[in-house]
């Protein structure tokens, strides 16, 4: 599922219609983590999640002190079911 | 064409914020990331989005209401339905995350320093990108004999997971002191180590002794003629019975000490204190009581200072 292409911070803000500050924001809360930090690309997980937290904050009036736990939470529900996964296997 | 206002269950003349609250409602309910793998709660979300798309604002609410909502848009979304979910533009979040991925693979590295850390009890990330959760501690009690506790003792417990623990009680372990028993606790999940087990120790009560940090305390009755003359008697200790000798002139309350006969072991070892009780005859016979007058004549001394 993970695509290999990579888009630089100002394409990423186009595509998800946001400003450059927002997405500074979430790297700075440490919610995204660019899969370059140096360059500042962001792959499909990386815009997946930012569409993500876009969604709890407008959808479901999630405040940016939730919004770390929550993700906290998905990631770590995500692994469990990676581990279950692989236990089945 | 599916109509917007059915699909948000509202009516035609509802506000915008009524609209957006019903829209709200409802992606909340069939969000993809918190329905995973439902394909229903997607196909929902998605029908849910483009309604909104459609009359969620009083611009878009009055084209679509005179029919110039531009057809465009409805082949779009006619589009983003019909195509699959591997080439569509944006996954959800959840399609992202294989277990494999970044952020599920990664969430310890910096930036679990905070309440998760401390939920998990130190949750960490192996290696290899699988997750290690160490099973948790488990706690128990066990109750031991005074004299198991004083002397050591080896005991086998059964865990309630039907486990056998063989349990070594140190000599002289005190009240409530706790025995760890590494890799004993709950399992672990993926590659993390086993919980440990933590055994409670609580000593039950000796009729026969007292204890006081490693020293043994026991109370010795002694007759008045052995409290004034000396003797020496049999006293019990942790070790079975010993000579104790008794100088004249000992008084209720009077302290001996039994070297090394405490709990422990070894240069640890505590002492057995003896406290000594004189017992007076309860009904005393006529000539001890015509005798120790005569006596009294002669000896008279004052316990209370003033002789």
């Amino acid at each position: 599922m993970k695509k290999l292409i990579q888009i630089h911070i100002e394409e990423a803000c186009e595509e998800c219609k946001l400003s450059i500050e927002v997405i500074r924001k979430f790297i700075l809360e440490e919610w995204i983590k660019p899969s370059d930090p140096e360059e500042l690309l962001f792959d499909q997980e990386d815009l997946a999640r930012i569409h993500l937290i876009l969604e709890l904050q407008d959808d479901f009036g999630v405040n940016d002190e939730a919004v770390p736990i929550i993700l906290q939470l998905l990631d770590q529900l995500h692994s469990l079911r990676g581990t279950v996964s692989r236990l089945n296997r | 064409m599916t109509d917007p206002y059915v699909t948000l269950g509202v009516s035609k003349t509802a506000t915008p914020e009524e609209i957006k609250s019903a829209y709200k409602k409802l992606a909340r309910k069939y969000h993809p990331d918190l329905n995973p793998g439902n394909k229903e709660s997607e196909h929902k979300f998605k029908e849910v989005a483009h309604a909104f798309d459609l009359i969620g604002t009083k611009e878009n609410k009055q084209k679509f209401d005179s029919g110039e909502t531009d057809q465009q848009k409805q082949q779009q979304y006619e589009e983003y339905m019909r195509r699959g979910s591997g080439n569509k533009q944006r996954p959800f979040y959840q399609e992202t995350q294989d277990g494999s991925s970044r952020y599920s693979s990664a969430f310890g590295g910096g930036m679990d320093d905070d309440i998760f850390s401390k939920f998990f009890g130190g949750t960490g990330r192996g290696r290899n990108g699988g997750v290690e959760f160490p099973g948790e501690d488990e706690q128990y009690q066990l109750e031991v004999d005074f004299l198991e506790a004083a002397r050591g003792a080896e005991k086998v417990i059964t865990l309630p997971n039907g486990k056998k623990l063989q349990v070594k009680i140190p000599a002289g372990i005190q009240e409530g002191q706790k025995l760890k028993f590494k890799g004993h606790g709950g399992p672990a999940l993926g590659s993390g180590s086993p919980g440990d087990a933590y055994v409670s120790i609580s000593i039950k009560p000796s009729s026969e002794f007292n204890r006081v940090g490693k020293d043994i305390i026991s109370e010795v009755p002694i007759s008045l003629f052995e409290g004034i003359n000396g003797a020496e008697i049999e006293i019990q200790t942790i070790d079975g019975p010993v000579m104790l000798k008794i100088p004249p002139g000992v008084s209720t309350g009077t302290k001996l000490r039994v070297k090394d006969k405490g709990a422990g072991s070894g240069e640890q070892r505590g002492h057995h204190i003896v406290s000594l009780k004189v017992v007076l005859p309860k009904d005393p016979p006529h000539g001890l009581k015509e005798a120790l007058k005569n006596i009294e004549k002669q000896f008279h001394y004052s316990p209370r200072g003033h002789s």
